[in-house]
């Protein structure tokens, strides 16, 4: 019997776990829930199993390093359903907002790092494999997401949202946040969520992205008539859904700091291990009476010589990740280009007969960016069909 | 023999971290703790923002804790600008965090660390034979959630906060709702403590320096100077004590004073502000009989059962004290920007958080620092996994890697916040 129930798997990349917690937050029906499906991977609370195949997997995040995309890719191929939970997983969200500022107010805290964590563009999970469907919202309403599993088990095709927050706004009669001088994003922005935002009074932020028909040079005038200046309408509209309305210019690439770079924190270190380490060959001297005193301080000057010896490298270094990560970001721009292809080329999962097409609204986008640099063409061009 | 124990994605905490250890003999010659969480520079996109944006931005670092993110953020930009908020909203706020502590308390103890010493994978295997353990946790997280639903606006990165006040007052009637809840939960919370305080703890004790809010008055939340045994500083100095460095195999940074290690949370706040504690939460304590400072890491998970007592007990207060009137939160088109620097320290559940930003005239943000509790506590963690592994030895691979994922989800990690948990890869050489 339990073998006819769909394996899931809840995975996240990198976010903030909220969009997880979100479904979790459901109480009444959580218990409920797990025993229609075999929910096999959730590390938030379980501890991981190497599935072979998943049905559905419901991914919570963006990716942002060399680890996010490698587990991304890996779950994806074998996943029959994969689900983008959220916002940062549907359009980038705010960790994606980075991409168009520029690198210099972030490169002071860009450290090196071992290969597997390197950073990667931010970029929402579409951009590197198929998804085939979409639960948007910084987080989503954990009902929301419950509905959707309830509509996958029953066959249905999960619900479409296809109207503007304004439209819930004005059913639950709150006063229009426009009128009192709010940038409230509203009008473009897909519904779905109750309008929870401005039900307690705060403007829409525009999370869940814009709708598919959605006017933004209108709604940039708008907001420029209510005096709004340019630059900071602009910074609105790319905290959450800017993915989806613009192409960022290209990353330039950035000098990275070793790890270790202030004087102070190296002596501090030094003292540290040291300290650590003579407290460490203390303890272990006393728990075992076998260890001998000698070699433990062996060990510690070993440690300590590996330890300056590391230290002693990153200078000469420097010059080298720098050109180092140049062409790495040539790799990079090379593997996202063949990465598209594949992803294009990807072999549609096999989809079980009741399983709905993916929706049409809200879809990833497969076809290759379009390079204009202006800022609301871009969108024009995008979400008329 | 020599071997290594690698853990990757560790489980059962919040976001990505993996462990890195290598062993030669009786000697550990690394041990490498670190988030693996994708760097989002959150610091850098807040430059150029408004600073009133900054709440909403702040908020996205962790989900568990976005109360807390929101309420320093708030407190930060005010405390730059030179508004003081009312103390309805000052107790609305404690009253938002009282909620968010429960919900988070109750799913770490009852998910993420109880799992562990009853002997399963996880609390959803855990509802057939602990059905009552699963549903007390589950009543504990819905009323955190209804708490933090009731003041915020939504259970998660809440709406209805905003530098100078809230833009949305809750009901008395909700309020008062709010209240008999609370008094229904003491039971739930009071069963809490007794199962944390009735779990025999691995015996391991190592002392360091407990850092946490104190004021002298009140179990801190929102307020006060940061105090240790040893130390005590204001919160405007915290720069002056506190030093970052970096790992590569560490998306998150470590926090060290002066040099050396401490540890934040909820074992600090106790070892530091027991006699604050609620009268029932002091029952809990004086019945166990335990004596502080308690400096076994494991205890974490009994402090955060008396907190949750103490929470309850202060939430029931709060509700209590407001008499809901009328009020107005600031607009952003009337605040007053001037070049300033405003920083905010709160307790929030994993402890010490600490928003720091410097605003120019228009009221953008200049530069910002976040230091957040797992932060301060990783090289602790650290240090306790070298002191603990020495008697773990003669146990079996499985063993180990059980007993040290119990040890670093006692601390309640966060490493979403921090910048993701525990896989084990094992290498022999
Ligand atoms: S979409 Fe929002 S709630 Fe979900 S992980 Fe991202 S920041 Fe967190
Ligand atoms: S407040 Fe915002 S969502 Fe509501 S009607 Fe006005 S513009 Fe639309
Ligand atoms: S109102 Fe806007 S910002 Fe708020 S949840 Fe809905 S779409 Fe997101």
């Amino acid at each position: 019997m339990a073998k006819d129930k769909p394996v899931v798997g809840f995975y996240d990349l990198t976010g903030c776990n909220g969009c997880l917690l979100s479904f979790v937050f459901n109480e009444d029906e959580i218990l409920e829930m797990a025993r229609h499906f075999q929910i096999k991977s959730f590390r938030l609370i379980k501890e991981l199993k190497e599935e072979k195949q998943f049905d559905i997997v419901f991914m919570e995040g963006l990716v942002a390093s060399n680890m996010d995309l490698e587990m991304l890719k890996a779950i994806r191929a074998k996943t029959k359903t994969l689900v983008a939970l959220g916002a940062c997983a549907c359009t980038g969200c705010i960790p994606a907002y980075r991409n168009f500022i520029d690198a210099s107010k972030y490169v002071a805290m860009v450290y090196e790092k071992t290969k597997e964590m390197k950073d990667t563009q931010p970029l929402p999970i579409n951009k590197h494999v198929a998804v085939d469907y979409y639960i948007p919202g910084c987080p989503p309403d954990k009902k929301q997401i419950l509905d959707f599993m309830k509509d996958l088990l029953l066959g249905k095709k999960p619900a479409d949202y296809d109207r503007p927050v304004c439209f819930e706004c004005r059913l639950n009669e709150n006063r229009c946040l426009l009128d009192d001088g709010k940038m409230c994003l509203g009008p473009i922005t897909r519904g779905g969520c109750d309008a929870v935002c401005t039900n307690g009074k705060l403007e829409c932020w525009g999370c869940r992205g814009p709708m598919p028909d959605a006017n933004l040079p209108l709604i940039s005038k708008l907001l420029e008539q209510k005096g709004f200046p340019k630059e900071h309408i602009k910074q609105r509209l790319r905290t959450f859904a800017g993915m989806m309305m613009e192409t960022p210019p290209e990353p330039k690439p950035i000098k990275i700091k070793p790890a270790k770079p202030a004087k102070k924190v190296k002596l501090v270190k030094k003292k540290l291990a040291k300290k650590k380490l003579a407290k460490k060959v203390a303890k272990t001297a006393k728990k075992t009476k076998k260890a001998k005193a000698k070699p433990a301080k062996k060990t510690l000057k070993k440690v300590l010589k590996k330890k300056a010896l590391k230290k002693a490298k990153p200078k000469p270094a420097a010059k080298k990740t720098a050109k180092k990560a140049v062409k790495k970001i040539k790799k990079a721009k090379k593997k996202e280009k063949t990465a598209k292809k594949t992803a294009a080329k990807r072999v549609q999962p096999s989809k079980p007969a009741n399983e709905p097409a993916p929706q049409k609204t809200f879809k990833a986008e497969s076809e290759p960016q379009k390079k204009d640099k202006s800022f609301f063409n871009m969108i024009k061009g995008r979400f008329k069909r | 023999m020599s071997r290594t124990i690698k853990l990757d994605h560790i489980t059962k905490i919040e976001g990505h971290a993996n462990l890195n250890l290598s062993i030669e003999g009786n000697q550990i010659k690394k041990c490498e703790l670190g988030s693996v969480e994708g760097s989002r520079y959150f610091e850098g996109m807040l430059k150029g923002r408004k600073c009133y944006e900054a709440p909403e931005i702040t908020s996205r670092i962790c989900g568990i804790c976005s109360c807390a993110h929101t309420i320093c953020s708030i407190q930060a930009v005010e405390e730059a600008l030179g508004i003081k908020p009312t103390q309805q909203t000052m107790l609305l706020r404690e009253l938002a965090m009282v909620g968010e502590r429960i919900r988070s308390h109750a799913t770490h103890l009852y998910f993420l660390a109880l799992p562990d010493y009853l002997g399963f994978e996880s609390a959803l295997d855990m509802s057939t034979k602990y059905k009552k353990e699963v549903e007390r946790a589950l009543r504990l997280t819905k009323l955190g959630n209804e708490i933090v639903t009731a003041i915020g606006g939504r259970e998660m990165h809440p709406v209805s906060m905003q530098p100078g006040g809230m833009l949305k007052l809750p009901t008395q009637e909700a309020v008062d709702e709010l209240r008999r809840k609370l008094q229904e939960a003491q039971n739930d919370a009071i069963a809490t403590a007794k199962l944390f305080a009735s779990i025999k703890y691995p015996k391991f004790e190592r002392e360091t320096e407990y850092f946490s809010l104190y004021d002298g008055v009140n179990y801190p939340m929102l307020s006060g100077e940061l105090v240790s045994k040893a130390n005590r500083f204001k919160k405007d100095e915290y720069s002056k004590y506190l030093e970052e460095y970096h790992e590569p195999y560490s998306t998150a940074n470590f926090v060290v004073k002066k040099e050396k290690a401490y540890m934040v949370g909820a074992l600090a706040r106790l070892n530091n502000n027991y006699r604050f504690l609620s009268k029932n939460a002091k029952k809990i304590v004086t019945d166990s009989k335990v004596r502080f400072p308690i400096t076994n890491p494991f205890m974490d998970n009994f402090a955060q059962g008396v907190e949750l007592v103490h929470y309850i007990s202060r939430g029931i207060e709060i509700c209590r004290k407001l008499a809901i009137t009328e009020e107005k939160a600031i607009h952003p088109g009337e605040m007053k920007f001037k070049k300033a620097r405003g920083i905010a320290i709160i307790e929030v559940p994993r402890g010490i958080l600490i928003h720091d930003y410097e605003i120019n005239e228009k009221g953008d943000i200049v530069s910002a620092n976040i230091i957040t509790p797992t932060c301060q506590n990783l090289l602790n963690m650290q240090q306790d996994i070298r002191a603990y592994l020495p008697s773990l030895l003669k146990m079996s691979e499985q063993k180990i890697i059980l007993e040290i994922e119990k040890l670093i989800r006692s601390y309640d990690p966060c490493f979403s916040c921090s910048s993701h948990f525990l896989k084990v890869k094992w290498n022999r050489k």
